[in-house]
């Protein structure tokens, strides 16, 4: 112990060379004069040699997944700019439809040497992972008024404004009308509702009360977590902190677990093996009382609702869920290592501006991420859910941000897997199992 | 000592040090107002570089102070260099790195792409999973790779592996694999020796099989029990003999699937090859109670999730071949899509496969490594058994046999008959981002597919709208041209006669009889608005006269909210839901299929 004594008596002469501590006056100057300097050096050298603003000539590339809007209204949209900007020509390099192989691909290609992506349109779970990984270069003197608040939020990172919402999204719960007396207020309504119905032998071909995506892929997370806010339960909290050890998010999975099962099922037992189109088909098959789907089932279902080819017409409603909705959609943000930065800010601000926004919506079927959008005489009688769905969207969260998002995701659903076969009970580990996936273990 | 000490010091070092801490404070001020230090992690890094400069500062001064007592000081000097940076070069990668993973968490893994046929994936994610788990013992918990296992159906793999992974494979199949583990070594040597010419971007490294999985064939419980012999039975037996018990035997296309081709071939040699095909029916999802040729995994695979086990019994032909997996290493050469930080992860699974971890891994995942007894996985209620005698030696027959094999399938197979049906609906005239109407697109996918046209097939043409279906092209065979001027006469106008066309069809195509095979494909951008007939009406007709029905669905049609599959599943037919972009393909493909050929 005899050293720490002399360490500690030493301590006045510990420090930068020659200097004492005691004499301070040193250190206050060397600091003073440091912070002077940083000060002119900022606001008068840096001016002289600030970037310059036009922008740079050569093709954009634009790395996406695949085209779902309708008629290829993206690609109009691409070919508009490419009409008005002939030396900035933008390609989109199409990817494959799942969410996962695009963001593969993504990924191998930012982190490449080359040159190669100038623009990335990534899935509003991605942003996280791709600004901590460096892949992406912030956004500067983007005016950010105007874009719905949600959206908006799933661009940003540590404070960092990333990314600028291309289409935005959230679930809506379907909902049969002549089966429906009025709008359930909580799971436990869905499931009285969905019992006198399946009791009342209204209509013969009902199997069961509600339908959602519990195939295992990023639909299984979706829907568990909705159902889970839906009781008023959560996952992760705004810390970043698992607590889905709770009561109420296992009165929800319970619901969920239980509904599966029985004579009567309240939760269509098939919806463990479905996706988003074959949820949809069930519920035009008249199989369900409820759905929760995305709003693009809308469309498939509005031109079909009539009666045709023996098979009984449908009249549906479509409302919020009862529990705030998961945000969907995608974001556009420029790749770090893209020589066009400018172009490509300029390329992201015209994709994502009023006019793009409405044509995408009015025509494509994208929902809009600006708030004037909605407002459009035109879009509100195209698409009939488009209140109901700025609504949800300005209700809807976030999926836990972690730049390990793809990995708490499959641990979540191994969890909900989990919980599904053995009645809603938690297995054993779940919170530990989430925290490490959180932090990438 | 103090008093010393403060003699010695001039200004000098004054100066060294208050610059020093300019320059830090000035640093520290720019970063935060760039907002590099938003997170407590920043700042804590940030104060310990500032602590590192400020402590060897010192320390250098220090030691200098003591090193002009020194005799040799040079020599002493050096050799305390020398090995300090030697304990540094030593202790800290692993120090910097656990320090890293505390303040920042787990770097991100490295993304491998892994591609494997349809029957394999789920097997081949269950093992990935486990060898990521393994990358992360010895890394302080963080995984270091992530494989993304994704599949593609027949042996598109290989022939998009053959073009270089054009634009289109990336939009259809996926992303450019690093991995790829296909059923069988017989399908990797090709591909390797096309790919590995100069002025191809892509390069395959043909690796050695990591486990095998026979080729059996699923009956019921109850039809095993009484077909099942004391003594091993080759393919043709069993096949007289589950044939014998009048259940639908049903086999994935062999040109398509690596389990239908080696059972058909194995077939072939004891049967006659038209007596097999007339036996068998091909279908993408077996109907219950069904005979099936498959693989041994997929069975097991297949019985675990079943509710009253086992669904079915592998019977295990004693000449039967097996699909034995192995793993090729990618490279690609362009410099865009290298993905260059992928071969060592993507060489680290081929090795991990060999450990003794890795083999218990695809033992559980229901497949046999080749140097380790089946283990628990392989058990009588899942529908398996784990000990095997099997008579042949090598996994596939040789190249050769293949030629042979693929002309005598033809043969047997019967010349298609085909019935076209195309929507001439108002909806038709509707235009793409191309500017052409969807029905000129359709038009052009037209002419390109019958380019498919083998020697001996025929094929005749309608149009629908209003409610009438009017006939353009009799069926025979007719040059191409022909049809493309009767096509774009036609203007697109009124309602859909959906059902009334298909009907129309399969009067027209007739019954398949030994020579013919018949199929109609419709093209609608619609749901059926003008038709007398229900689709009941039209899945009945379709199930009683057994002809292929496939649909193509473009625009607002949709397979799945139409249930348009209802009427092609009634025959084993298939409803494609397709985009103006893609059509040209999608109908090629499908007269590809028609015709005899691989899709």
């Amino acid at each position: 112990m005899r050293w720490l004594r002399r360490f500690w008596e030493a301590r006045p002469r510990l420090g930068p060379p020659g200097v004492v501590w005691a004499n301070r006056s040193w250190l206050a100057m060397g600091v003073a004069i440091g912070v002077v300097l940083t000060i002119l050096f900022t606001s008068g050298v840096q001016p002289l040699f600030r970037e310059p603003t036009e922008w740079e000539k050569g093709k954009l590339v634009v790395l996406s997944g695949l085209d779902l809007s309708e008629n290829g209204q993206r690609q109009a949209l691409i070919n508009q700019w490419n009409a008005e900007h002939p030396e900035q020509p933008a390609e989109i390099v199409e990817l494959p439809l799942e969410a996962d192989g695009q963001r593969s691909e993504m990924v191998a290609r930012a982190r490449e040497k080359a040159d190669n992506v100038d623009v990335f349109n990534l899935d509003v779970t991605w942003t996280a992972e791709f600004a901590q990984s460096g892949y992406l270069r912030p956004l500067s003197g983007v005016d950010t008024s105007g874009f719905l608040r949600r959206p908006l939020e799933s661009c940003r990172y540590q404070g960092v404004l990333w990314a600028l919402p291309f289409n935005t999204d959230a679930g809506l719960l379907f909902y049969r009308k002549d089966l429906v007396p009025e709008e359930p207020l909580g799971l436990d309504d869905i499931a009285t509702t969905s019992l006198r119905a399946l009791r009342s032998d209204r209509d013969a071909r009902l199997t069961a009360g509600f339908g959602g995506q519990f195939d295992d892929y990023e639909g299984l997370t979706v829907n568990a977590l909705e159902l889970i806010w839906a009781e008023k339960g959560d996952v992760v909290d705004e810390t970043g902190k698992v607590v889905i050890d709770s009561e109420r998010t296992r009165r929800a999975l319970r619901w969920l677990a239980d509904g599966l099962k029985g004579g009567e099922p309240v939760v269509l037992p098939e919806s463990r093996d479905q996706n988003e189109l074959l949820t949809t088909q069930a519920f035009r098959d008249g199989k369900i009382v409820f759905m929760r789907n995305w709003p693009v089932a809308h469309r498939a279902l509005e031109g079909n609702r009539g009666e045709s080819a023996g098979r009984p017409g449908i009249e549906f409603e479509v409302m919020r869920l009862t529990g705030p909705s998961v945000l969907g959609g995608q974001n556009l943000a420029i790749s770090s290592k893209s020589k066009k930065p400018r172009a490509a800010q300029a390329l992201i601000e015209f994709l994502t501006g009023p006019r793009s926004q409405q044509l995408l919506f009015e025509r494509g079927g994208l929902a809009a991420t600006r708030g004037i959008v909605y407002q459009d005489s035109i879009v509100t009688r195209k698409h009939l859910y488009a209140g109901t769905l700025l609504k949800a969207i300005e209700d809807a969260r976030l999926r836990p941000v972690t730049p390990y998002y793809s990995r708490f995701s499959d641990e979540f659903r191994n969890v909900i897997r989990y919980a599904l076969d053995h009645d809603g009970a938690l297995p054993a580990d779940a919170v530990e199992a989430l925290t490490g996936a959180l932090q990438g273990r | 000592m103090e008093d010393v000490d403060q003699r010695r010091s001039s200004t000098t070092p004054r100066y060294a040090g208050a610059l020093m801490l300019a320059a830090v404070a000035g640093h520290l001020l720019s970063q935060a107002a760039v907002g590099a230090l938003a997170t407590w992690q920043s700042w804590v890094l940030y104060g310990l570089g500032t602590a590192l400069l400020v402590v060897s500062a010192s320390a250098i001064d220090r030691l200098n102070r003591v090193a002009k007592r020194i005799r040799l000081r040079w020599v002493v000097f050096t050799a305390v260099l020398l090995v300090s940076a030697g304990l540094v070069a030593l202790a800290a990668p692993p120090v910097v790195a656990y320090g890293r993973v505390l303040l920042l968490g787990c770097p991100q893994p490295t993304e491998v792409r892994v591609l494997t046929s349809v029957d394999a994936e789920p097997v081949v994610s269950e093992v990935a999973r486990k060898f990521e788990q393994h990358t992360s013992a010895r890394n302080h918990g963080c995984r270091t790779a992530r494989l993304y296992v994704f599949s593609a159906p027949g042996n598109q793999g290989a022939n998009a592996l053959r073009a270089s992974w054009s634009s289109q494979d990336l939009r259809e199949i996926g992303p450019h694999p690093d991995v790829w583990l296909p059923d069988s070594t017989t399908e990797t040597n090709e591909v390797a020796r096309r790919t590995g010419g100069i002025g191809s971007a892509v390069r395959i490294r043909p690796g050695e099989s990591v486990a095998f999985s026979p080729v059996v064939l699923g009956v019921p419980p109850a039809i095993a029990r009484d077909v099942v012999s004391g003594t091993p039975e080759t393919w043709g037996e069993l096949f007289t003999k589950v044939g014998g018990t009048g259940i639908p035997i049903v086999r994935p296309n062999p040109l398509m699937a690596i389990d239908g081709k080696l059972a058909t071939e194995a077939l072939y040699e004891s049967l006659t090859p038209a007596v097999v095909e007339r036996r068998v029916q091909e279908a993408v999802r077996p109907p219950a109670g069904a005979a099936v040729i498959t693989t041994e995994q997929v069975l097991l695979r297949r019985n675990r999730g079943c509710a009253e086990k086992p669904c079915l019994t592998a019977l295990y032909p004693s000449d039967t071949y097996r699909a034995d997996y192995p793993l090729n290493l990618v490279e690609w050469d362009a410099p865009d899509v290298s993905n260059l930080a992928a071969r060592e992860p993507a060489r680290r699974f081929q090795e991990w496969l060999g450990t003794q971890e890795g083999m218990s891994a695809l033992n559980a995942a229901g497949l046999r490594p080749a140097r380790q007894a089946a283990g628990s996985a392989f058990r009588e209620e899942l529908g398996v058994r784990a000990g095997l005698v099997l008579d042949r030696a090598e996994a596939a027959p040789d190249d050769d046999a293949h030629t042979a094999f693929q002309k005598s399938y033809e043969q047997a197979k019967r010349d298609g008959r085909v019935w076209l049906t195309l929507d001439a609906s108002g909806s038709m005239a509707e235009q793409t981002v191309s500017g052409e109407t969807r029905f000129a697109v359709a038009t052009e996918g037209v002419r390109k597919a019958l380019t498919q046209m083998g020697e001996k097939d025929t094929y005749g043409l309608s149009v629908f709208n209003n409610d009438e279906v009017r006939r353009l092209v009799p069926l025979g065979r007719r040059d191409k041209e022909a049809t493309t001027a009767a096509l774009n006469a036609v203007r697109p106008t009124g309602g859909t006669p959906l059902h009334q066309a298909i009907l129309d069809g399969l009067d027209r195509v007739g019954a398949d009889d030994a020579d013919h095979v018949g199929a109609v494909i419709a093209l609608t951008d619609g749901e059926d608005t003008t038709s007398a007939q229900t689709r009941q009406d039209v899945v009945n007709t379709v199930a009683q006269k057994g002809i292929r029905v496939f649909i193509i669905a473009v625009g607002d049609a949709s397979c799945s909210a139409h249930a348009l599959t209802e009427i092609t599943d009634a025959s084993g037919g298939e409803c494609r839901d397709s985009t103006t972009n893609t059509l040209g393909d999608d109908l090629v493909a499908l007269f590809r299929r028609v015709w005899g050929g691989a899709g």
